[in-house]
């Protein structure tokens, strides 16, 4: 699934908009809610979101909240009554009807399976002690029954009619036990992974084991022979399902092995207390092997892993969430939907087949009870759309079958709180939205009281708030050497400089540039650009070869006229540091040779003289140094002498750079004495 | 416009008189031989008392300088000087704090502050109406567990309230999560006291804090500790020959505040101010600890000398007749109630196998307090094994301790260590689980209890006799999900060829695939994941659930990991419920660990150091691919 669920399309205004002179123009934008992702964004209350991208009504569910109970593991139903196996103070809960009773306390940190044996007592599988305790179903009466060698972990608990025994699926040495009607447990099988995670099987004493880490489900027939049914990615099958001849199986991947999060010490203990994290779920996959042993994926959710798995009574595949409480149902042709969708982080156990059809929830333990009837006032509530800026809000469409409601609320902030707007007015049919201008939008969407109604797709127009570009940092390729800089190489004389600058352009309106200029000393604007010339993008190349040598600030304005009226648009500008333009070489003045030694003045009209070169007699350049030794004026003087030269006639070549490259060169022929 | 300056003066001063009659002065200007701040005059003349040597107490001039206003919230502080042949060259002397001051023959305060290098005998009076104002507060003995009225005295003005969890606060609560030492607590308690001097140096005249029977280095650690609290640490006798001193308090008479009596003393020394009819005694003129309500043991004191200093001149004293209990140490003075008896611990620490030593076994008893009594005990005990056997050399030592704990009976804790350092180190002190235990009895958020005995019984052997983990090896580093695998470890002993043992471990089939790390280390050194505790016998009960010294424990850190909750832990569980048992919806129910295998071998001897290695585990077994 891609993490990109709302997609924002630039709506393209007709000709026949554009040209009415409404507001209303070229940056009118819309969400458009109309794929599952996007849909499975929202929240579910009573709907159900389905893989073809629409939204119905679904499941009736009633809620038995376990108050003060971290989470509802494991559950069993017998007689109408419906047993909850709880953590983390290992009780088991028994709700008859409205009637909510903690039924045995085990005193263990969790109930993690549940049983019923064929003297109709419940049996409950626990951890961290791996004990067995054996409960009256009315008197709660609690009794330790069996506690298998090496067991720490109970993980699921089933019993088989053909064996006539309790058998358990344990941790963390992956061992499935059969227990007698007295507690002596007996080791059926050492599987190779640390745990077996699900118990299924059928009537005849077949008996399907889902693992971890090995993510592998077995078969164990009648006779004592293993064999594995299908080696599923990922490490983990944490549930199955086997009904009619078919298995459901949730298989899941957690990327990170969850010893590897710590860095171990060497050479030190382990820390006992480690930080506190939030957990991060996994990914999961339902697949569904049927009776020729033929595994197919269902669905794989990146999202979530599953905990839980069974077939409906209607041939539909249920898998529970261990990620934003959903239940998903698979349909035989692999398309799905999110059937229910609870306030609870996970959905850890399902019984739907049952008489009374239920599952229990964890972070936060409820019971659920499933109703034969579809949910009536199914509501589907959109997420908090962003449109990045205030906005205005233009009309809310929808495409489907059915008398559905809208509404809107707006707000600007993130979260939806009290400083939203309320819920707007009933919307029975597209129209204008009438919640006031914000930067985020919700949707959300009643319904009708018929099985039939389905929504397709959701459309939000706004217009966002125009945003003003800034420019900043606006320069020349050639600046001039700054206070205390090593002086630089003069460039290659150009008279074309490059300009730039950055354009910070919030809401990304295309930008129009214009350009202007003046000499440092004065005050007149000059456009770089005639009007028709139209730049859009952030530089320029200025040929200055037709302006006076100089100091000259640039300024540029950036305006999104392109694509906004004329009221609306923006408009921001920003200015240079003075840039040198210096197109014309330095005079080499009063050049002559006294007493061995050659004199001479540069001269430049802005200056600073970056370099001053000597040759004799064509021979080498050699750098000669101004007088004071610095090249920092428009104005140096040398003074060097010619060195160990023999008399005679001698060329005397110079050459003078300033620090826009700009060259001037001067010989002289003299004579020298002996 | 002299007028209107003249109403102003009147009006302020008529503020200052009706705000002092507000706070309290009325008691002390109708009273009878009491002189309110508001009387006193720059240049009254009057007198104080004080011990200056043995029990008496004498009489010193004074003679006012000024009154300074609001000095404390709430308290002016009157300044006087102190013309005297001693005080002239002593000045302010820590534990004439509290010496009562007369003026116009009536009480005008106590002596209490001085100013740190003064030249002068300038000192500061705590005014007498607000001590007196600390009498009102109601004594509840709840507040210093263990304290009971004393037979035959009348007990009706206690209130037996039971104390509000709000009393805790200020403290950080044991939590059963921290490591703790026995020091752990008052180093919170100092971290909270800001005891910054004045920006002219003023400073109470601290209380002394007489430190006898104690070891130079003992005495310094002691002293480093409680000299934060306000407490000037000097090294004196323990008084236990005075038992024949005053037998009842009296104005000017010195006071001591006994944290520790016995074998080892340590009293912190000041002066009566004040008795009222029913004997609630006041002292010092300034606070202690400033510890609010407390219950400390007091006793009368006798005064061996005035110890005059550049730095600070102070009394040295020895405690007398034990008295009554420090009831309440408020910021202008300490209340002693002679009816109660404040809870005391005894110790006894017995050093067997120091051969010729001189004294083998110590008693002492230490004020009951939630934070001083960790602190002290600690340093009693160093002291008495230190003491007994100072030799810094090799040293096996076995500590049998029996630590009494209100309403969990005794505790016995057994352990067994070595430390190349001798006896009297912190290597052997970090071993001794008694004080966690101490600590989780005197803070723990569970329930209100406290000490009430401590019994330790240290048997040392000046011996090297021990195991040494040198090294570890496996025969092949790549082993089998599954695999039995033998470590080796190698075990040194001085004078003996090494010796090598060989641990069998099982490799979790869970570690397919990935390397893991194999620690291999001495019993004690292996920190057990324990539950969250619930209740202080959780904690208790923890305390004795670990490896023994005596064993070498061999762990296989594996690739899962397992949570503590409050009274269980889980480990090697599986991702999906680890993932469901770590709950989002409840703050902290669950803390997790890296799970680990571990395999234990006992030892005839002690085991020290430590090592380990890397284990690399295939993806699958070499006979499962290979068919055989």
């Amino acid at each position: 699934m891609t993490n990109a669920k709302t997609i924002v399309r630039i709506a393209l205004a007709s000709v026949v908009i554009a040209t009415s002179a409404t507001v209303a123009a070229l940056s009118t934008q819309s969400f458009v809610l109309d794929s599952a992702d996007a849909f499975f964004e929202g929240e579910l209350d009573g709907a159900a979101v389905h893989s073809d991208g629409s939204v119905r009504a679904g499941a009736a569910t009633e809620r038995t909240t376990l108050e003060n109970v971290p989470l509802a593991y494991s559950m069993a139903q017998r007689a109408g009554a419906i047993f909850i196996g709880t953590g983390t103070d290992g009780a088991i809960y028994r709700v008859d009807g409205k009637k909510t009773k903690v039924l045995a306390s085990t005193g263990e940190l969790l109930v993690s399976s549940l049983a019923f044996g064929r003297d109709g007592a419940l049996y409950a599988g626990t951890l961290p002690n791996g004990r067995i305790y054996r409960i009256d179903p009315k008197s709660g009466k609690t009794k330790r029954f069996s506690a298998p060698a090496g067991a720490k972990h109970i993980w699921a608990l089933r019993y088989d009619k053909r064996r006539g025994r309790l058998v358990a699926g344990t941790g963390p040495e992956g061992k499935l036990f059969e227990i007698d009607d007295i507690g002596r447990a007996k080791m059926l099988f050492d599987s190779e992974a640390s745990h077996i995670m699900a118990l299924s099987g059928d009537d005849k004493g077949t008996l399907y084991a889902g693992t971890s880490d090995q993510a592998l489900v077995l078969r164990l027939t009648p006779n004592g022979k293993v064999e594995v049914v299908h080696d599923f990615p990922g490490n983990e099958v944490t549930a199955i399902d086997f009904h009619d001849g078919n298995l459901a199986v949730a298989s899941n991947t957690f990327k990170t092995a969850p010893g590897s999060q710590f860095k171990a010490r060497s050479g030190k203990a382990p820390t006992p207390a480690g930080p506190v994290t939030r957990p991060r779920p996994g990914s999961g996959q339902v697949w569904r092997v049927d009776a020729e042993g033929r595994a197919e994926m269902l669905v794989g959710r990146k999202d979530t892993h599953f905990t839980a798995i069974q077939w409906g009574p209607d041939g539909s595949i249920y898998a529970g969430g261990g990620h934003e409480g959903r239940i998903l149902r698979v349909e035989p042709d692999a398309s799905y939907s999110i059937w229910v969708d609870v306030e609870e982080r996970q959905v850890l156990a399902l019984n739907l087949r049952a008489e009374n059809p239920s599952f229990v929830t964890g972070d936060g333990a409820s019971l659920y009870r499933v109703k034969p009837s579809k949910r009536r006032d199914a509501v589907w509530t959109s997420k908090a759309l962003d449109a990045r800026f205030a906005s205005k809000w233009g009309r809310l469409t929808w495409r489907g079958r059915g008398r559905f409601v809208l509404q809107t609320r707006s707000g600007n902030t993130k979260e939806p709180g009290d400083t939203w707007s309320g819920w707007s007015k009933n919307l029975k049919q597209p129209a204008v939205i009438s919640s006031p201008p914000g930067r985020f939008i919700q949707v959300r969407a009643k319904l009708p009281n018929d099985a039939s109604a389905v929504l397709h797709a959701v459309q939000v127009f706004y217009l966002p708030q125009n945003q003003r570009a800034r420019v900043s940092n606006v320069q020349g390729t050639r600046p001039p050497p700054k206070r205390g800089e090593k002086p630089r190489q003069p460039p290659t004389p150009t008279t074309l400089l490059s300009l730039s600058w950055k354009a910070q352009n919030p809401d990304g309106d295309p930008l129009r540039y214009r350009i202007a200029y003046r000499e440092e000393r004065q005050s007149i604007w000059r456009d770089m650009l005639a009007e028709d010339s139209v730049l859009m993008d952030a530089k320029y190349t200025w040929d200055t070869g037709s302006i006076p040598d100089g100091y000259y600030i640039v300024r540029v304005e950036a305006s999104d006229e392109e694509s906004n009226p004329e009221q609306r648009s923006l408009r921001s500008s920003a200015m240079s540091e003075p840039i040198l333009v210096d197109n014309h070489p330095p005079r080499l003045e009063a050049l002559k040779v006294r007493k061995r030694r050659v004199l001479g003045r540069v001269v430049d009209a802005l200056g600073p003289i970056a370099r001053i070169q000597m040759s004799i007699d064509a021979g080498p350049w050699r750098d000669v140094f101004p007088v004071d030794s610095v090249f920092d004026g428009a104005d140096e003087r040398f003074d060097v002498p010619l060195g160990a030269i023999s008399g005679g006639s001698r060329i005397i070549a110079v050459r003078a750079l300033d620090a826009s490259g700009n060259q001037a060169n001067r010989e002289i022929t003299v004579k020298i004495g002996k | 416009m002299r007028r209107l300056l003249s109403a102003l003066c009147f009006l302020s001063s008529a503020s200052l008189l009706l705000g002092s009659l507000l706070w309290g002065g009325a008691i002390a200007q109708s009273t009878p031989g009491f002189i309110h701040v508001d009387e006193i005059r720059p240049g009254m003349k009057g007198y104080g008392l004080s011990v200056l040597q043995g029990t008496e107490p004498e009489r010193f001039d004074v003679e006012v300088i000024d009154v300074l206003r609001q000095f404390r919230p709430n308290q002016d502080l009157i300044l006087i000087r102190t013309p005297h042949p001693l005080l002239d060259r002593a000045r302010g002397v820590a534990g004439m704090s509290g010496s009562p001051i007369y003026l116009d023959g009536r009480l005008a305060g106590a002596y209490a502050y001085g100013w740190s290098y003064g030249v002068d005998p300038v000192v500061g009076v705590t005014p007498i109406a607000n001590m007196l104002a600390e009498l009102k507060r109601p004594v509840r003995l709840e507040m210093f567990p263990g304290a009971k009225p004393l037979p035959g005295r009348p007990s009706a003005k206690l209130d037996r309230r039971r104390p509000s969890k709000e009393r805790l606060a200020g403290l950080p609560a044991f939590r059963g999560e921290h490591e703790v030492s026995a020091l752990s607590t008052l180093r919170a308690l100092q971290q909270k006291k800001v005891r910054s001097k004045g920006p002219l140096g003023l400073h109470q005249a601290s209380t002394p804090l007489m430190l006898g029977g104690l070891d130079d280095s003992i005495a310094q650690m002691i002293a480093k500790e409680l000299e934060p609290l306000g407490f000037v640490a000097t090294q004196a006798g323990t008084g236990a020959g005075s038992r024949g001193g005053p037998t009842r308090f009296e104005p000017g008479g010195a006071v001591a505040v006994q944290l520790a009596r016995g074998d080892i003393a340590m009293t912190g020394v000041g002066t009566v101010t004040y008795i009222d009819r029913g004997g609630r005694t006041l002292a010092f003129g300034h606070p202690m600890m400033e510890a609010g309500a407390t219950g400390l043991p007091t006793a009368t004191a006798r005064v061996v000398h005035v110890l005059v200093s550049e730095a600070r001149s102070f009394k040295i004293a020895e405690a007398g007749r034990s008295l009554g209990a420090l009831v309440q140490d408020r910021q202008p003075a300490i209340v002693i109630d002679p009816d109660i008896e404040a809870a005391s611990i005894p110790i006894r620490v017995k050093v067997n196998g120091a051969e010729g030593a001189p004294k083998t076994e110590w008693h002492v008893e230490v004020a009951s307090h939630r934070v001083l009594t960790p602190g002290i005990v600690f340093a009693v005990i160093a002291n008495a094994v230190k003491s007994t056997a100072s030799d810094a050399t090799d040293v096996i030592f076995r500590a049998r301790s029996k630590i009494g704990i209100e309403g969990h009976g005794i505790v016995s804790l057994e352990e067994q260590g070595f430390s190349p350092m001798g006896a009297a180190s912190a290597a052997v002190f970090s071993q001794l689980r008694m004080f966690g235990l101490m600590e989780a009895a005197f803070a723990n958020p569970f329930e209100v209890s406290r000490v009430t005995s401590i019994d330790l019984e240290l048997d040392l052997e000046l011996s090297r006799e021990v195991f040494q983990i040198s090294d570890a090896s496996v025969a092949y580093d790549e082993v089998d999900p599954g695999e039995d695998v033998t470590i080796y470890v190698k075990l040194r002993r001085v004078d003996q060829p090494d010796t090598i043992r060989a641990v069998q471990v099982k490799v979790p089939e869970a570690a397919a695939g990935k390397t893991i790390r194999v620690a291999v280390l001495p019993g004690n050194k292996v920190a057990v994941e324990q539950p969250r505790p619930r209740s202080l016998g959780d904690l208790i009960e923890q305390a004795n659930r670990r490896y023994e010294a005596t064993s070498i424990v061999v762990a296989l850190q594996m690739p899962t990991r397992g949570l503590r909750f409050e009274g269980h832990v889980v480990d090697s569980l599986p991702a999906s419920a680890l993932n469901s048992l770590q709950l989002v919806s409840s703050t902290g129910d669950s803390r997790p660990f890296v799970t680990q295998s571990r395999t234990e071998v006992t030892m005839p001897q002690v085991v020290v150091g430590g090592t380990n290695l890397a284990l690399r585990v295939r993806e699958v077994a070499r006979d499962r691919l290979l068919g055989e």
